[in-house]
């Protein structure tokens, strides 16, 4: 009996640059990868169609009041002459929308490929394979794109009426994407390029986050300092057609192009909008392709294999210094983290993250922190200042991923604390100590906040930093508890444990519903009137009771589930 | 069929992966490439293939220059690389069909083709299934028979025996042999030195970057013949330096 090869071509053949794409569209966008992505194995593949299609009907509503919103503001901005503005909008909407998304797809298409080996091993010229990549990544923007352009697009194009406009707009449509793809590559594969080779693909992420941060800093920057115009100013642009526009379009002449394509008046000014338009977007990729090429391919080189290092370091020296079980355990911890910079850096965030709050909105303006700080400075009491703090301690404790992923950072070295000769249990203590070590520094943090900047008494600082270690250990062992249940030990990369982690969120729900009883006996205490020092000592031993519960229960899951897992 | 001249390639300035490799592989002619992990081999056949570009020296293959002309050059060859990394969403056929398709296998031929290819090698019923639930030496016989659909002169394998169960593992080293004696030419590396031994027409041992011997087995035994009769495992140690001596296996074991 012979099987049907099904899928294979009988007749003629592809051009090779057609077979990579159709192939990569199939490996990118086949149904079994989206059900994958919703963490769902094949076995459970119809629920997981199940899933997306009541997503997809879920979106209905939000569509349908979209194309609303989008119909009586282009309605307006017709009857106002500014049409334009709705050209503008679409297509910053849609090209916003590419850089955030658009960055991550070429990321795991290009960087985190693993099949660029596979490829240059082919009968294929770099430019095919790139244009190849890059192409299945547009595709997938065009679709996501779509959801916020088709509502401005479709309904100008009915306002204003005209038949001319309607393949012009698809035009417009399928451009959009190619500005951010174009300036997302030139912002990624320089980064490649200097973290080229497998062993530094975290560190590539980690530069990425950081220039994800500041664009976002530089973002909001420019958008709190430029383009504030005077109503007299305005009033005068709107008077002209579409005199808005350039207004609108600022420093970044592409959109008043794409609206002039649309809505430009007479044929000429839409001619020239179009040719400008589309001769930046094509241009800019083009020439992005054809500069990054060779440092893209020069970029992915495997730099780990094959290594004849001259320099070799002495072995005997990191092995000399015996250390007790627990110290071991912690040291391990502390290296798993420091060591992999992905996990560093979202544990510096972390911990930094109050800083960073303060310094970001300092720096994007804004009167919040001045006014909060004006509250706190202004409470009648400063014990008011204690339980704040002790809160915000309590809740970043719970954010801060170390302990609710404490299991899950081992990954596939997991196996490996189930081969040691170490009781679980001591293996789940030295993740809580780690984790409260950790907690500790946060709150280290938190309280000079509150001594320098809210003046808190010698007293109240003590009783903060007391009540706030208290905190830390049910919160940390809530979360490790959580992670214990259902660790995601078998990421592939770094970022699945810790940032890529649902757990987590469900670890600081958790550790929200703890913290909330406790907000529940202080405000009791608070309305009943009741002394303070009262309400301290009350809590102080709640957390120290319920610590010592969660952590036999801690004890006993870690017994129990090590071997399962 | 295979020609490097002066092959180097360095990773950083520390890194000398292949130091000034010379390597000569003629038709009709079975060539092992061995070394220690570490020694360079797969950075070579990188480098063979086109997937790496070195920094000096030639690469020719069936005449063709790897450098000036790289996408004539990879069309004749068939490699299949130490772990096949397979794209997993896509059926047997899927791939097979794509990689006829960059190879230029016109429609008509490639379903016999393939349909010969996978009754040999026992993967015809799975050739429908996803990519994703093959085993290891699934993946490895469907990459061998991607890399052999367009009849290439010259098989580069890296590590091909890695994973096959005994009756491919056996039918590969016919289908070497047979490919050689037709004109044809196999490079392939392995660390299991007794098939090396008994398959290859020379061999090449690589350590450190440099090729420290190549040869036939039988002039390689001849050469370090002066204390007895040696295996070829024998002969590797001791060019490698990797064998100890008695006292310190005898601490190590203890």
């Amino acid at each position: 009996m012979t099987t049907a090869i099904r899928g294979f071509k009988r007749k003629g053949t592809r051009k090779p640059f057609w077979a990579l794409v159709r192939m990569q569209l199939k490996v990118r966008y086949n149904p079994g990868k989206l059900v994958e992505s919703l963490g769902m194995d094949e076995s459970k593949r119809q629920y997981g169609y199940l899933y997306l299609a009541l997503v997809a009907l879920a979106f209905i509503p939000f569509t349908v009041m979209l194309f609303r919103l989008a119909d009586s503001l282009t309605l307006e901005l017709v009857r106002a002459n500014q049409p334009g503005l709705a050209v503008v909008i679409a297509v910053l909407a849609g090209q916003l929308t590419v850089v955030l998304f658009g960055l991550s797809h070429l990321m795991s298409s290009m960087y985190y490929s693993s099949d660029l080996d596979q490829l240059q091993s082919f009968p294929l010229k770099p430019w095919q394979i790139m244009y190849g990549k890059v192409a299945v990544v547009y595709a997938g923007q065009l679709v996501i794109t779509a959801f916020v352009v088709a509502p401005f697009l479709i309904t100008l194009g009915k306002n204003l009426g005209g038949a001319v406009y309607w393949p012009l707009a698809l035009l417009v449509y399928l451009l959009i994407p190619l500005v951010p793809l174009g300036v997302s590559l030139l912002i990624l594969v320089p980064i490649m390029k200097a973290t080229a080779g497998s062993r530094r693909r975290d560190t590539f992420r980690v530069l990425l986050g950081l220039v994800f941060v500041v664009l976002i800093f530089a973002f909001q920057y420019l958008n709190n300092t430029m383009l504030r115009y005077g109503p007299e100013t305005l009033i005068a642009r709107l008077m002209e057609r579409d005199g808005l526009v350039s207004t609108a379009a600022g420093y970044y002449p592409v959109l008043k192009w794409a609206a002039w394509a649309l809505t430009g008046g007479d044929a000429a000014r839409q001619l020239l909008g179009l040719a400008l338009y589309a001769g930046v977007s094509v241009g800019l990729v083009n020439l992005v392709i054809s500069l990054t090429q060779g440092w893209f391919f020069s970029g992915i080189a495997p730099a780990s294999s094959g290594a004849t290092k001259k320099h070799v370091p002495r072995a005997g020296a990191a092995v000399a210094r015996p250390r007790g079980t627990m110290s071991a355990l912690i040291l391990r911890e502390h290296r798993i983290i420091a060591r992999t910079p992905n996990f560093l850096l979202t544990v510096l965030l972390n911990l930094l993250v109050l800083p960073i709050l303060v310094v970001s909105m300092y720096i994007t303006g804004g009167d919040a922190i001045p006014q909060i700080l004006q509250t706190l400075l202004g409470a009648k009491t400063k014990d008011v200042v204690v339980l704040v703090m002790l809160g915000i301690h309590g809740l970043f404790t719970g954010m801060n991923q170390v302990a609710s992923t404490a299991v899950s950072r081992e990954g596939p070295m997991f196996w490996m604390s189930k081969l040691i000769p170490v009781a679980p249990k001591v293996q789940m203590r030295a993740k809580l100590i780690y984790s409260l070590l950790f907690s500790l520094a946060q709150l280290a943090i938190l309280a000079g906040a509150a001594i320098w900047f809210l003046k808190l008494d010698f007293v109240r600082s003590v009783v903060l930093i007391a009540l706030g270690i208290l905190v830390s250990a049910p919160v940390s062992i809530i979360c490790l508890l959580n992670d214990l249940r259902s660790p995601k030990v078998n990421w592939t990369e770094p970022q699945q444990a810790m940032k890529g982690n649902f757990q987590t969120l469900v670890a600081w729900l958790f550790s929200l519903l703890y913290l909330g009883i406790l907000v529940l006996v202080t405000r009791g205490f608070l309305l009943l009137g009741l002394s303070i020092r009262l309400l301290y000592a009350v809590l102080g031993v709640l957390m120290a009771v319920s610590s010592y519960g969660l952590l036999t229960w801690l004890d006993s899951a870690a017994e129990s589930v090590y071997p399962k897992l | 069929m295979i020609k490097m001249s002066e092959v180097s390639k360095s990773y950083g300035r520390e890194v000398k992966a292949v130091d000034s490799l010379d390597l000569h592989v003629i038709p009709g002619e079975i060539f092992g490439f061995l070394g220690p992990n570490g020694a360079g081999k797969t950075t070579t056949i990188k480098m063979l293939v086109g997937i790496l570009q070195p920094d000096e020296g030639s690469i020719e293959v069936a005449g063709i220059s790897m450098l000036d002309n790289p996408i004539e050059a990879k069309k004749r060859i068939g490699y299949v690389p130490d772990e096949a990394q397979l794209w997993e969403k896509l059926t047997g056929a899927e791939y097979l069909d794509f990689v006829c398709d960059v190879y230029g296998v016109p429609g008509v031929r490639r379903e016999a083709e393939a349909v010969k290819m996978l009754e040999t090698f026992e993967m015809l019923r799975a050739v429908n299934d996803p990519i994703g639930s093959y085993s290891r030496g699934m993946r490895q016989k469907i990459a061998l028979i991607g890399s052999l659909m367009h009849r290439p002169p010259v098989w580069v394998l890296d590590e091909p025996m890695v994973g096959l169960d005994p009756r491919s593992s056996y039918l590969l080293k016919e289908l070497m042999r047979s490919h050689v004696e037709q004109g044809g030419a196999v490079f392939f590396s392995t660390h299991v030195l007794e098939v090396a031994e008994r398959l290859c027409d020379r061999v090449g041992i690589i350590h450190k970057g440099k090729l420290i011997a190549v040869n036939t087995v039988e002039e390689m035994k001849e050469l370090f013949a002066k204390e007895g009769d040696k295996s070829l495992e024998e002969i590797f140690l001791e060019v490698t330096g990797a064998k100890l001596p008695q006292e310190q296996l005898a601490s190590l074991a203890k």
